[in-house]
């Protein structure tokens, strides 16, 4: 299994947010809310799952999913399940 | 006057049923051709997956559960059907001689945004299902809300091989087809410059993102709606990046106060698309409504139907395209014949292009696809739908007349502020 540390998950995960939401990857810092500061809604948290099962090649329960408030919430799920392969 | 909550007429049997739950369960991958022939009656190249908007859908199309309902709870019923995978709900033919299918999940839309995994299983379970009861390549569009669920279609690509002979597609270019084409006739029809035009979009989601962006330039001015602001933002500020005159005005509203803001800009605009998925945008109040044209394209839709020429209300099903000659043997509320919505209509147009010009859509739509898509349409004379309010044929003197009503509104207003 690939390790990533919190800095590359960030990295890829600031690519897919960028992307998803169509901002630049410098508006997208580790502490930004997904919901207040990034504006991402229930349809974008569904997308958002998407790009990180497909990006990282793992999966995200229901549960885990609706724990999400932050960039770094995101980084730490993603860090959790590829540790526990 | 149309009713918005029309009836979908459909023909799931008990026989039919039961048959689609069999054939799911069988393990193989694929029925012999001679098989298919008996049970299915024809091996359909196009299929158009969709999903029942609520409860009275699921008993509309199967009549044996709404006799069922009358003594079991709906929840339960409900409950049961999910465990199947999907059911043949209508049969389509086209003049070409192409043959498809409807083919619809029992899941519900809050199932379908709510239960991920769920949806994911009944997905890849749906893709199997066609699969075994196809022998050719088969182009499926997805419609209404499984776009949505399955990020716009992309999560298919997780139960398709390469060069699977399954080609999916979230129908966003044909839907997107459809808008353009008939907000151009609907100009044209009201002798209204396109240059002039006043486009009010609802949603400004990823339909009508790329409905912004179409625009974009070509009209004068442009009103965008939507409860994100953060989203409205983006979407008015990308526009802004591109040089040109049209005029943006963004108008964020909440679930909670869509009537208050949205009443004024429908007056406001020449035309409104609908283009929201969000369930609280609903205006149930038709007698809220005046001096409006919307081409409501919101699945569930948005505004009640309605055709009012002393209100000058005119609500229209929006994302329909003609194909003469098609026929439906089911009713989707407009109708069954030459009409299909845009998101199916791209997996038929995919089915007669044979992936010579055309290719799917998955995420986002392609510009070049996009025009592609437009061509193949003028060659095999597909136009954009009949103008309809439910089953309601809605005739050009009436929307030009609602039209030059309110544009004659908007010359008074002028005239008295200055």
């Amino acid at each position: 299994m690939k390790e990533f540390d919190n800095e590359q998950i960030f990295l890829k995960i600031r690519k897919a947010l960028a992307k998803l939401l169509k901002i630049s990857e410098g508006e997208i810092s580790m502490e930004a809310s997904l919901k207040d500061d990034l504006g991402i809604d229930s349809v974008d948290n569904l997308d958002l799952l998407f790009a990180i099962e497909d990006g990282f090649k793992l999966k995200i329960s229901e549960e885990e999913a609706v724990q999400l408030r932050t960039v770094n919430d995101v980084v730490e799920l993603i860090k959790k399940e590829l540790l526990n392969g | 006057m149309a009713d918005t909550g029309f009836v979908r007429r459909g023909h799931i049997t008990f026989i039919t049923a039961l048959r689609d739950i069999v054939v799911s369960l069988l393990p193989v991958s694929q029925l012999p051709a001679q098989w298919i022939k008996i049970l299915y009656g024809r091996d359909v190249t196009f299929v158009f997956l969709t999903h029942p908007r609520d409860e009275k859908d699921i008993f509309c199309t199967f009549p044996l559960l709404a006799v069922l309902h009358r003594v079991i709870p709906s929840k339960w019923i409900l409950g049961f059907l999910s465990i199947f995978p999907c059911f043949v709900a209508a049969k389509v033919v086209s003049p070409q001689g192409l043959n498809g299918f409807f083919i619809s999940t029992p899941l519900l839309p809050s199932t379908l945004f709510q239960n991920r995994d769920k949806t994911l299983k009944n997905a890849k379970k749906i893709v199997q299902f066609i699969r075994k009861i196809t022998t050719q390549r088969v182009y499926v569009g997805l419609a209404a809300w499984w776009p949505i669920v399955t990020n716009s279609g992309v999560a298919f690509e997780r139960y398709l091989e390469k060069d699977d002979r399954v080609v999916v597609t979230n129908g966003h270019s044909a839907t997107l087809a459809s808008i353009v084409l008939s907000v151009e006739k609907i100009c044209q029809i009201a002798a209204l410059p396109i240059r002039d035009l006043k486009l009010l979009i609802i949603g400004v989601g990823k339909m009508g993102g790329a409905v912004a962006q179409h625009f974009f330039g070509r009209t004068s001015a442009m009103g965008l709606v939507d409860q994100n602001e953060k989203r409205l933002d983006r979407v008015a500020e990308d526009l802004r990046q591109k040089t040109a005159s049209t005029k943006i005005e963004k108008i964020p509203v909440s679930d909670t106060g869509f009537s208050g803001a949205i009443l004024p800009a429908l007056v406001d605009y020449h035309i409104a698309v609908c283009t929201t998925s969000n369930v609280g945008y609903v205006i149930k109040d038709e007698a809220l409504l005046k001096n409006c044209v919307i081409l409501d394209d919101a699945r569930p839709e948005a505004f009640p139907r309605i055709v009012d020429a002393d209100r000058g209300v005119i609500v229209l099903e929006g994302g329909l395209i003609k194909v003469a000659g098609i026929q439906i043997d089911s009713d989707f509320g407009f109708g069954n014949s030459d009409n299909i919505f845009g998101c199916l209509a791209e997996a038929f147009l995919m089915n007669l292009d044979g992936l010579r010009t055309l290719k799917p859509t998955l995420g986002e739509v392609d510009a070049e696809n996009f025009q592609k898509l437009l061509s193949v349409c003028k060659q095999n004379k597909i136009t954009c739908g009949d103008f309809k309010a439910g089953w309601q044929l809605v005739n050009d003197d009436m929307i030009k007349k609602v039209i030059q009503s309110k544009m004659q509104l908007a010359a008074e207003k002028t005239n008295n502020i200055s």
